[in-house]
């Protein structure tokens, strides 16, 4: 357990107390190994980017705290993961894909092969031309047609 | 009613009117794509004239509703292709609505929008939108289901080769009249052993004196049809592999252009080793497949069709049975060629990545050796090697299964010939000459079908080849060409930036820029790295065009500019510079093929590079190596501001010129890039800021903006940003020469 307290601040930021002490109230959590360790590591960092604080674990925070954290990295980390690979428009790319999340229905354009990346094991990650990213999380744990679709675009 | 980004529906614009509070019209709706949950669905934001709402698919009421009077801060950012809207109000309450970042321009119009009615609001005048701006192409819209996207590859992706047979269409057409008559002609024997057999032969073994006149006339006709046959074929093997051999090497040199227009982030995004692979290998395979397999392709099939008129019109019924089984075969290959395919891409990614493993390891083999990595390399390349096996066993597993099936049916099918011929001759519905003929024509009929069945895999393999490379040429420089460019001969040197933002995917590098440089002005860029210092130098490069706001060159907009032409006017020096293969005198000039001897040891002399040449033992006929390896970093870099002098240009780039050399390399490659500065209107970007006394001005960045600029002197009196980085590094010298 840190003395280190996380609370909403203005303009979504949030803002870092030391104990009861504010210690700077425009700072923001970011993620050392977003998809290796996503609960590990973090770094309370500043608007200018200086780190302020760090924390090796999320719950060596308080609940309040490791809540307004985990609120805010939902939108920083936003990563919809994937259940389903529904149709795909071409096996050249770019493609069109019509996927299946965890939040919800949606397109996806894989702009090249190399969009997709593996993060060891059968985790991958897959950038869409937006720049959203998607994960998944098993591809042997996806449907057969899924699967096969998958592996039209992969090595 | 103002509609930014999508239409919402006629529901939708209903349900809006009957949630305002106060009776007034809406102004403006923007669609969004995801829900205040973040999930993606739709959720409509509107404004009329009072308050703004947000109201979700799912749900009849408004998630949100704020009066303008309580909005105390709208702000917008984005992370991971997210979108956020953060609206505050003046009880504390933060309240924020999403979009995915495809939409980002539509919602950036929006909150333009409503901050604009907001302050109107506030200042008591009404508002209304009249701006007329153009709906964006969205991809996450209903409307993408009709766009036209490209087929899957398949064959077809073969077919687009056409576009590089086309100028060679009479050679090849007279290569397909050749094949017809040379095939027709192979086709002549068969036909001649029929009469051998029942006019010759049988009378013969029946008792009859042997007609040697007719025995005579059949053989000669059997030499004559073999040697026509081979003169033909020769004709046409020759013409075609010719043609076919053009075609590719067109083709590789169209790709290699077009690889060549395209614009710099393609080649950030596509790994080195796997475009080599496109052009070289790629071309070759399809150069292969057209001159062998397609031609052999092609003959199988009209000797098939030949073969199979002249089997029916000698007797129908067993011509039947004979082509029997080349339905079942045609299905089996049909059955095959699927799996086959998609294999043959996955050999085509797999032998990517090897190669990638090679590109990436050999120029690194410093760094693997310092770090005793080589077992981990070769490990690595292993791994890559038994996926390569792995993905080549499976298909092999299919493939070999294939080849023998087709021979089972093959002796299956002479077998059908056998019995029927059999049948036939006892009840004389044929003579032994024609059961002779139909064995001859099927052997040939079937060995053809067996290579037929070879041509898929290599159909196949050059498809896909075809495909990896139209995917090249099919990819648009994200830096077109305009289409009346203005073409330019000398500019005069001004330069200016206004309000230009840059994104890359989805990361703002720079955000508003405005900058003017006047003619032969120096201005010096600095701040941290990642300061978006390198990106503004890429836009007036116009490596990259800006996402808004726009770059001018003498008043005109780069984009307007015929590129070869603005770019000659641009001389680059960069922190690693570049050698090509060849002499130093070439490398010199290298932007200026034409220039004369005298010229180069000119620019040498300036750039002070002219004595450290003389020093080598071939002088300026030195051969460089790959990377320039056998000059130091502050030779390179002298070649390559000579290489810079010599095209004169009015606009110089020097982008951190002088930080990967060491202070006294630095004192000489200033004295050089002294010279070159000269009556040219340079951007500066340097590290240590001391190389920037000498500059008009400096301009100051900080996370993709310009945070102060003005003279030296005048910014380090003004003690801020710059006084800031200049007080860190002056620490770091006095720390230096405490040491020395």
């Amino acid at each position: 357990m840190t003395d280190w307290r996380l609370r909403e601040s203005t303009q979504g930021k949030l803002a870092l107390y030391k104990g009861h002490e504010l210690v700077a109230d425009q700072v923001m959590p970011v993620l050392a190994f977003p998809f290796s360790a996503p609960d590990e590591s973090i770094s309370i960092v500043d608007e200018y980017s200086k780190e302020l604080a760090w924390l090796d674990r999320l719950d060596q925070l308080d609940a309040d705290s490791q809540a307004v954290v985990k609120n805010y990295l939902a939108v920083r980390e936003f990563r919809p993961t994937v259940l389903q690979i529904t149709s795909v428009s071409t096996y050249s790319t770019p493609s069109i894909w019509t996927l299946e999340t965890d939040k919800g229905p949606c397109k996806f354009e894989l702009p090249t092969d190399e969009s997709i990346r593996r993060l060891g094991g059968s985790r991958l990650v897959l950038t869409h031309a937006n720049g959203m990213q998607f994960i998944i999380e098993d591809m042997f744990a996806l449907d057969a047609r899924s699967r096969q679709i998958l592996a039209r675009f992969m090595a | 009613m103002k509609i930014v980004g999508f239409s919402p529906s006629e529901n939708e614009v209903q349900r809006l009117s009957e949630v305002w509070a106060a009776n007034s019209p809406t102004q403006a709706v923007f669609v969004a794509d995801m829900n205040t949950r973040r999930e993606f669905s739709r959720s409509l934001v509107a404004f009329n004239a009072h308050e703004l709402i947000v109201v979700d698919k799912e749900l009849q009421v408004p998630v949100f509703k704020a009066p303008f009077s309580s909005i105390e801060k709208i702000s917008m950012s984005d992370h991971s292709g997210l979108s956020t809207v953060l609206i505050q109000v003046d009880s504390g309450q933060v309240f924020r609505f999403y979009a995915s970042f495809s939409l980002h321009r539509a919602l950036e119009e929006f909150v333009e929008l409503l901050e604009t009615a907001v302050r109107e609001f506030e200042q008591g005048t009404a508002h209304t939108a009249q701006i007329q701006h153009p709906v964006p192409r969205l991809l996450a819209d209903e409307e993408l289901d009709e766009a036209g996207f490209e087929e899957p590859v398949s064959s077809r992706a073969l077919l687009r080769l056409w576009r590089f047979a086309h100028p060679y269409r009479w050679r090849l057409f007279a290569g397909l009249i050749l094949t017809l008559l040379s095939t027709a002609a192979t086709l002549v024997a068969p036909y001649l052993s029929m009469p051998l057999m029942d006019e010759v032969l049988i009378p013969f073994q029946n008792g009859q004196p042997m007609n040697t006149e007719l025995a005579t006339f059949y053989l000669s006709g059997l030499l004559i049809s073999a040697v026509v046959a081979a003169g033909l074929s020769w004709a046409r093997t020759y013409l075609l592999a010719l043609v076919s051999e053009r075609i590719g090497s067109d083709l590789r040199t169209t790709t290699f252009n077009h690889l060549m227009s395209l614009s710099l982030d393609y080649f950030s995004a596509k790994r080195t080793g796997d475009l080599i692979a496109r052009v070289s290998a790629e071309t070759d395979r399809i150069n292969l497949f057209l001159s062998l397999h397609a031609l052999d392709f092609i003959t199988d099939v009209i000797m098939i069709v030949m073969t199979a008129i002249i089997l029916m019109n000698i007797d129908f019924e067993l011509a039947l049975l004979t082509l029997l089984p080349l339905p079942i075969i045609a299905w089996m290959i049909h059955l095959v060629r699927e799996k086959l395919r998609t294999g043959f891409e996955k050999v085509d990614r797999v032998w990517g990545e090897v190669t990638n493993i090679l590109t990436d390891t050999i120029p690194g083999i410093r760094v693997v050796k310092a770090f005793a990595q080589e077992r981990r390399e070769s490990d690595r390349f292993l791994k890559a090697n038994t996926r390569n096996l792995e993905v080549n066993d499976r298909i092999n597993k299919t493939w070999s299964l294939f080849a023998p099936t087709v021979s089972l049916l093959t002796e299956l099918g002479i077998l059908v010939i056998w019995a029927s011929g059999i049948w036939m001759i006892m009840n004389n519905d044929i003579t032994v000459g024609v059961l002779t003929a139909f064995l001859a024509y099927i052997g040939r009929f079937y060995t053809r079908l067996d290579s037929m069945s070879r041509i898929v895999s290599v159909t196949q393999k050059a498809a896909a080849g075809s495909k990896r490379i139209f995917d090249i040429l099919d990819y648009k420089s994200s830096v077109p060409e305009a289409e009346n460019p203005v073409h330019i001969d000398q500019l005069k040197g001004e330069l200016e930036l206004r309000n230009v933002s840059f994104r890359y995917g989805s990361r703002q590098v720079l955000d508003g820029v405005n900058l003017k440089v006047k003619q032969g002005e120096m201005v010096g860029l600095v701040g941290h790295s990642g300061s978006g210092k390198s990106t503004l130098v890429n836009l007036l490069c116009r490596f990259y065009d800006v996402s808004d706001g726009e770059v001018l060159a003498d008043g005109i907009d780069i984009r307007q500019i015929e590129m070869a032409s603005y770019r000659r006017n641009i001389g680059l020096v960069l922190q690693e510079p570049y050698l090509f293969f060849g002499t130093i005198a070439e490398n010199i000039a290298y932007g200026r093929p034409d220039a004369t001897r005298e010229e180069i040891i000119a620019a040498a002399r300036l750039a002070h590079a002219h004595e450290f040449i003389l020093r080598l033992q071939h002088g300026y006929d030195s051969l460089v190596g790959e990377r320039g390896q056998s000059l130091s970093g502050g030779e390179r870099q002298r070649i390559s501001i000579a290489r810079a002098l010599l095209i004169d240009p009015k606009i110089l780039i020097l982008d951190e010129a002088t930080s990967s050399v060491d202070s006294q390399t630095e004192k000489e490659i200033q004295k050089a890039l002294d010279n070159l500065v000269q009556g040219r209107t340079t951007i500066a970007i340097a590290h240590r800021l001391s190389t920037l006394r000498k500059a008009d001005r400096i301009v100051v960045m900080d996370r993709g903006k310009v945070v102060e600029e003005g003279p030296h002197d005048e910014l380090l009196a003004a003690k801020s940003h710059f006084w800031h980085l200049h007080q860190a590094q002056e620490k770091l010298k006095q720390e230096q020469a405490q040491y020395d």
